[in-house]
Parts: structure tokens; C-alpha cells; sequence
């Protein structure tokens, strides 16, 4: 056994630099859906609500799209989850699961909170009034079958916003345990060797990161929600949808530039919370511009997303938007990246060991990546293609 | 070893782990059989114009989503976050050596539910044709999965040369490779052929049924006579080590692995007889019991093949308490609680002030929680009832010789005896509390 290093010393599959730059990368790709998973289920509930006060009956349409994208958007995330989770694996492989032992008992958890949250966002996406016979029914009790079923275009009703509630808190649960699990790994002596030995429930209550990294996530998440309902509106505008369009646009809109401004006090607060010298040394020279890149941009994005409520064309604005929106997002996850790394860098044993190339599987990897790529473009485009044309 | 050691009480750290490992199991052999055979159908109803299949299909493309994404989708997330903090060394190790192995069944998971989600979503709104592609797309990319974790477990059992040179392929691609996706390929048709069935038994009308029930019928039928010659053929070619931690008198014996083939025997006897030859009419609880039956199977060749690597994570280069043969021997040499980074004690000298945990409390921790408690499932209270530290001290000498799927003590002599003294008050003394 002399050719492969030992368990305790496998080097990293890849240099640093391409892991940190990969990490960063799917980071900002899954955070997308993740956001989405967490804020459309209440844009859901509020549209339901307003629209079932009478007052646009368009929202309860716009309820009804949101509850069937939700397990698309839930699937998504936990999918583009696991590489970032890797990642963070290969690159703090003690930090992260050091981290995980000492809360345990709440990372455990999330299994049962994504069971409900995943399967409550099917079972509202799927109802529909009227069970027909179906090869669900070997399986599950017809009273189950019949809400498996049961949709309807028009809303969601009452049970289906009762169960979107399950599914909220449920998510809200996932979100709480990943957010209290990335302050305690910024925090060595909570994990570390002196931490003592876990009992699973070592939670960074009493940690001033913890307050407002939640509240940033979950703004972060209701913008990102608003603005996709925005990009929904516009679309469907351009389609002819012009009542349905513009009232989905406007909704959007105002939950999109509400969040984001809530979420720009919460930034301050964050960056105000973090220890000092973690602050300096994370916030010091590109950092430092990289988080007034990310802050310009949320602002650029509110502006154009404000001026395409009101414009006659929306469609360019909210595409302009949507620029500003990514640019914002990789900005921020690479400050998160940079916050993570300087409250890290005082840990003799994390220091990261020189990558060992796998060049064949790395290949492989890649090989296999970009055909999938391709294989995804070419699902998209038959499938659409042909859904206008069938 | 630089992580930090977590027990889950009284259940221990291996049943959650293996619970949850099965349950993933069976949502993968079912989604990687259940989608082959559902596009097989489709293509069918395609070319005969039959509406009826097709409408059961659509129904059916629904509980096969869900099953993915509800419970496959969810467990393999449960899987990693088990792991992670039952096993955090095997995790970080296995995501290291095996990283672009991952990525690359990512990238197919991930392709087999989008394609999933797009073949779901366009019944009746995506041509005929594109919708059969779709079809085939997750099918395969649900198959070329299933090819990529078998060389996982593979090379989990038998690394082969990797150790020497280093080249993932070179483990991947070992002798136990082409038997071993006999035996998940077997499962996975079997299970999905399995679970059709009990979808297709007692449907309306009878000419649907009797498709619904013939197919799903010669799947589980071709799946359960595979399964069987891949296990036979995989006990003949993987290592001598694994062979006697799967048979020997240390191990678990042939009496269990006999199991999985037996159960995989009555269920082609019960389809040779039964729904193969009256489509028309099998009972969906005789489904259900050859269900039941195949789920066993399953569970019994994951339970066989977890025994064979015993005590190994990785066969040859990881043990289950975290420690490679060259730790283990460093260990033995300096001791293991000056190398465990987070052990709270560091010497045996327990009675030395500002030592705040007793060294046989933390050896048990890092080298014996991770498949024992003290009270609990294998609970080590009850085995080492009536017996005084000269026994137990023996017994820790020589475990790889007395229980061949544990791993030998690593430590020094001190440190055995300071763990055989703490495990011996564990004991309960007649009549009274320990």
C-alpha cells in the first residue's frame, strides 16, 4: 500500500483555486432554486389570501403557478445542493463535519423536514378536485389518493394552503439548521478540539452572526421568490396576458424591492456582527469591492425592476434585471466564501493539503458534464419546441 | 484523526445508517427499473395506438416521479447528512478519493430527474416522439446511475491495485465490478417489474391488464434469475478477506446470505407459475407478497454485501473507526488518544487533575461508538456482563482474531487496559446498579 497516501492525508482531488472557484460557481447556481423553495411557498400563501379577498382575482392564478413550480423548485434545490455540500466536504472536511456532530441532533432533522417539505409542495401541486381511478390507489388510502389528485387551476384552497404552510415551515426548518450550521463553522471554538464533547445540540444561539445571517437569507430568498414572479408577469404579458401579465409583474415587483431593501439593512448588520478581525480580514482590499459590486448591483436591479412595473415593454427592464440580479448573487456568495475563509485561517489543521490530480475520473467528470449540458439544452429545446407545435 | 465523534443513543450509529441505506436503495433499483420498464411500455402503446396503456403510463409517471424525488431524492440527502455525523472520517475520506466520481453521478441523478420531471410534465402537451425520447434519456441516464454507484460499492469491497498506483480506475474496474451490476441491474428490474405489477394486477380493462401484468412480470422474473448468478459469482471472485468475513467462522455464516438467493428462487417460481401464465387473473395481494418478498431480497444482498467489507469502509485502506493500517500502527506505536486532535483525555492517567474525561470513556468514543453503545443496540454493557478486565483486555488483543469483522485495537497496551477497565464498569453488579 505505498502508493496512495494515507486516510488522514488524502490530499484534495483538485488544486484549491479550481475547488474554491467550482464551490463558488454551484454555490451561485444552487442558491437560485434554494431561494426560490423558501420564498415561493409564501408568495404562494399571500396571493392566495389577496386574491381571495376579491380584490385581483389574478393573484389566485398566480397562487395556483406558484404552487405547481414549488416541487420543481424544491427538487432543484436539493439536487444543487449536494455539489456545493461536496465541495465544502473536500475543502473543510473537518470544519464541516465537526460542526455537524456538535448539532447533530438538528441536522438529523432535515431528513423529516424535507420529507414534509418535499412531499406537502406535490401534494398541493398535485390536487385536483374529482379523484379518477388511478395506480396510485395500491399504494396510498383513497382519502390520500383523492388530495394526491386534486387540482385545481383557480387557487389553492383552504387545505391546499393549509398543507403549504406545513411546507413552509418545514423548509424554514432546512433553512434554520443550514444557516446555524454555516455560523458554527465560522466559529472554531464552538467545534474545535476545546469545544468539549457533543451532545448534538450545540447550537450558536447566543452568536450575533446568527440573527442576521437568517434574516439575510430569507430576505435574500423572498427577493429572489419576487423577482422571478416579476420575470413570470412580464413574460406572460408579452404572451397577451396583459391583466394576469401585469398584475404578476407588480406583485413581484413589490416583494422583490421590499426584500431586497430589508435585505440590504441585514447585510449591514452582518457585517457589523462579524468578529473583528474576521471583518478586516475578509472585507479588506477585492473584498471589499466585491461587496459594494454586490450592493450597487441589488440597488441597479430594484431600479430596473421598479421602472419595468411601470413601463409600457417591461420585458427588457426585467432582463436588464435580471442581469444586475446574477451579478449581485455571485458578488455575495463570494463574500460569504471570503467571511468563511478568514474566520478559518487561524486553524493550523484546516490549512488546505496541495491537490492530488485525478486526471482521468477529472476528465471524465468533464466529459460527462458537458454532454449532459448538451443534453439538457436539447430536452429544453424538444420538449418546448415541441409542446408550441403538438 | 482529526474529526470530531458523535453517538446516537441507545440505536448507535449503524442501524439509522443502514435503515436509511436501504430505503435509498430501494427507491434507486425502483426508479432505474421502474422508468426502463414504463418507456418500454410507452414505446408499445406508441406503436400499437393503445390509449389505455397510455393513460395508465401517465398515472403511473406520477407515483414514479414521487418515489424519486419524495423518497429517493430526499433519502440520498438523508444518506450524506446520516453519514456525516455517524461516520465523519469514512465521509471525508470517501469525498476526497472518490470526488469526480461524484460529480459524475451528480451530473446522471441530476439528468435522470430532470428528464423525469419534463417526461411527467408533457403528457399530452409534447409530441408523441419527443415524449418517448424524454423517456429514454431518464431511462438511461437512471441506468448509467445505477453503472457508476456499482463501481462505488466495487471498489468499496475491492480496490484492487488503486492502493499501488493510485488510479481510480484501476479500483473502480476490479473483479468484483461486472458481478456486482449483475446483482444491482437484477434488483432493479426485479423491483420495478415488482412494484408495476402491483400496479397493473386488478386493472381495468382485462387486455390492459394482461400487458401490465405479462411485462412487469418478465422484468421481476429476468431480474430475480440474475441477481442470484451475480451474487454466486461475486462471493467467487472477491477477495479471500471478504470471503471470510461473509463465511468464515467469524463472520456472519452462509446461513444469511442464502436468504437473498432463496427469496429470489420463489419469487421466478411464483411468476413461472402464477401471473405469467394467468395474466388475467392475479390477485394484487399476491403481488404485494412478491413484492414483499423482493424487498427482502434486496435487503438481504445490501446486508450481505456491507458484511463481506467488513471492517472495512474501503477494503484494505479504511477501517469503520476511521483509521487506515498505517494510523492504526502509529497508534499502536505512540497512542491513539495523543493522536485523536478532539479525544478530551490524552493520557491513560485518569486520575491526573485537568483531565476531564476518563481515557477508556474516549477510546470507547472514537474506536468502539461507531457500531456499539453501552446500553443500547449491541449494547456492550450486556456483552461484557460477567466478565472482569482480564477478560475484556483479553478479548480487545485479539478481536480481529476473535470477531474477524472488527478491527484490531489501536492503541497501546496502556490504552486497551484503560478501556478494558472502563468497559468492565459498565457491568452491572448482581443486584445492584453498576
Amino acid at each position: 500500500m505505498s502508493g496512495v497516501p494515507g486516510p488522514g492525508l488524502f490530499p484534495l482531488p483538485a488544486s484549491p483555486g479550481v475547488l474554491r472557484g467550482l464551490e463558488l460557481a454551484m454555490a451561485v447556481v444552487a442558491a437560485v432554486p434554494a431561494s426560490l423553495a423558501l420564498g415561493w411557498p409564501v408568495l404562494t400563501l399571500v396571493a392566495e389570501a389577496v386574491g381571495r379577498g376579491g380584490a385581483e382575482i389574478s393573484l389566485r392564478r398566480l397562487a395556483a403557478w406558484l404552487a405547481r413550480r414549488t416541487p420543481g423548485a424544491v427538487v432543484l434545490a436539493i439536487g444543487l445542493a449536494f455539489p456545493p455540500f461536496l465541495l465544502g466536504l473536500a475543502l473543510y472536511g473537518e470544519a464541516v463535519l465537526s460542526a455537524a456532530a456538535q448539532m447533530a441532533w438538528l441536522w438529523l432533522a432535515v431528513i423529516p423536514l424535507l420529507f414534509l417539505g418535499v412531499g406537502s409542495s406535490f401534494w398541493v401541486a398535485l390536487r385536483r378536485r374529482g379523484a379518477e381511478p388511478s395506480t396510485l390507489r395500491p399504494f396510498l388510502p383513497d382519502v390520500v389518493e383523492s388530495y394526491i389528485l386534486a387540482f385545481r387551476r383557480r387557487g389553492i384552497e383552504r387545505a391546499g394552503a393549509a398543507v403549504t404552510v406545513l411546507c413552509l415551515v418545514s423548509l424554514l426548518g432546512v433553512g434554520f439548521v443550514l444557516v446555524a450550521h454555516g455560523v458554527l463553522v465560522a466559529r472554531p471554538d464552538l467545534w474545535g478540539p476545546v469545544a468539549g464533547i457533543p451532545d448534538g445540540w450545540g447550537l450558536p444561539l447566543r452568536d450575533p452572526q446568527l440573527l442576521p445571517r437568517l434574516l439575510f437569507a430569507l430576505l435574500g430568498a423572498l427577493a429572489l421568490s419576487g423577482f422571478a414572479v416579476a420575470w413570470h408577469g412580464a413574460d406572460r404579458e408579452a404572451a397577451g396576458e396583459a391583466a394576469y401579465g401585469r398584475a404578476a409583474l407588480r406583485f413581484g415587483v413589490v416583494w422583490f424591492g421590499a426584500a431586497t431593501a430589508l435585505e440590504l439593512l441585514a447585510a449591514v448588520w452582518l457585517v457589523l456582527s462579524l468578529p473583528g478581525p474576521v471583518g478586516k480580514a475578509a472585507l479588506a482590499g477585492g473584498a471589499g469591492s466585491l461587496l459594494w459590486t454586490a450592493l450597487g448591483a441589488a440597488v441597479a436591479a430594484v431600479t430596473l425592476a421598479v421602472v419595468a412595473a411601470a413601463a409600457e415593454e417591461p420585458r427588457q427592464y426585467v432582463l436588464g434585471a435580471a442581469v444586475a440580479v446574477a451579478v449581485s448573487l455571485i458578488a455575495e456568495t463570494a463574500v460569504r466564501q471570503r467571511i468563511r475563509d478568514a474566520a478559518l485561517a487561524g486553524i493550523p489543521d484546516i490549512a488546505l493539503r496541495a491537490g492530488m490530480l485525478q486526471p482521468g475520473s477529472m476528465m471524465l467528470f468533464i466529459v460527462v458534464s458537458v454532454l449532459g449540458a448538451g443534453l439538457v439544452a436539447y430536452l429544453l429545446w424538444a420538449t418546448s419546441g415541441s409542446r408550441r407545435a403538438f | 484523526m482529526p474529526f470530531q465523534a458523535w453517538a446516537i443513543p441507545w440505536l448507535g450509529n449503524e442501524l439509522p445508517r443502514a435503515v436509511v441505506g436501504y430505503l435509498f436503495a430501494v427507491a434507486c433499483y425502483f426508479t432505474v427499473g421502474a422508468s426502463l420498464l414504463m418507456v418500454v411500455l410507452e414505446h408499445r402503446a406508441q406503436r400499437e395506438g393503445n390509449q389505455f396503456l397510455l393513460s395508465f403510463l401517465q398515472d403511473w409517471s406520477r407515483f414514479i416521479l414521487l418515489m424519486t424525488t419524495v423518497l429517493g431524492l430526499v433519502l440520498a440527502a438523508g444518506a450524506w447528512l446520516v453519514a456525516a455525523v455517524t461516520e465523519p472520517a469514512a465521509v471525508f475520506v470517501l469525498t476526497r478519493v472518490l470526488f469526480w466520481v461524484w460529480g459524475i453521478l451528480w451530473v446522471l441523478a441530476g439528468l435522470a430527474l430532470c428528464s423525469g420531471l419534463l417526461h411527467y410534465s408533457g403528457w399530452g402537451a409534447v409530441a408523441p416522439g419527443h415524449h418517448l425520447v424524454v423517456g429514454w434519456v431518464m431511462a438511461g441516464c437512471a441506468w448509467g446511475s445505477l453503472f457508476v454507484v456499482n463501481g462505488i460499492l466495487a471498489f468499496l469491497l475491492d480496490p484492487g491495485a488503486w492502493l499501488e498506483t493510485g488510479r481510480l480506475l484501476d479500483g473502480f474496474f476490479n473483479a468484483t465490478f461486472n458481478p456486482s451490476l449483475l446483482v444491482h441491474a437484477g434488483l432493479a428490474l426485479g423491483i420495478g417489474g415488482l412494484f408495476t405489477l402491483v400496479a397493473g394486477a386488478e386493472t381495468d380493462p382485462p387486455r390492459l391488464r394482461s400487458v401490465l401484468v405479462r411485462t412487469a412480470s418478465w422484468f421481476a422474473l429476468a431480474g430475480f434469475t440474475l441477481a442470484p448468478v451475480g451474487e454466486a459469482w461475486q462471493v467467487a471472485v472477491m477477495p479471500p478477506a471478504a470471503r471470510e468475513a461473509l463465511f468464515g467462522p467469524s463472520g456472519h455464516g452462509p446461513g444469511v446470505f442464502a436468504i437473498g438467493p432463496a427469496l429470489a428462487i420463489l419469487i421466478v417460481a411464483f411468476l413461472a407459475t402464477g401471473p405469467l401464465v394467468r395474466t388475467a387473473v392475479t390477485p394484487r395481494p399476491l403481488a404485494f407478497l412478491l413484492l414483499l418478498l423482493g424487498l427482502a431480497a434486496a435487503g438481504v444482498s445490501g446486508w450481505s454485501r456491507e458484511a463481506a467489507r467488513a471492517p472495512w469502509v474501503i477494503s484494505g485502506y479504511l477501517q469503520v473507526n476511521g483509521l487506515g493500517p498505517r494510523e492504526a500502527n502509529a497508534a499502536r506505536v505512540e497512542g491513539f488518544l495523543r493522536r485523536a486532535r478532539y479525544a478530551r483525555s490524552r493520557t491513560t492517567a485518569n486520575a491526573a487533575a485537568g483531565e476531564p474525561a476518563s481515557a477508556g470513556q474516549e477510546l470507547f468514543r472514537f474506536q468502539c461508538g461507531c457500531c456499539h453503545t453501552t446500553t443500547g443496540v449491541r449494547g456492550l454493557r450486556r456483552i461484557v456482563q460477567g466478565w472482569d478486565v482480564e477478560t475484556i483486555d483479553h478479548q480487545l488483543g485479539r478481536l480481529e482474531k476473535l470477531r474477524g469483522v472488527m478491527p484490531a485495537f489501536a492503541g497501546t497496551d496502556a490504552e486497551r487496559r484503560a478501556l478494558a477497565r472502563w468497559l468492565a464498569s459498565l457491568a452491572v453488579p448482581k443486584g445492584g446498579k453498576p
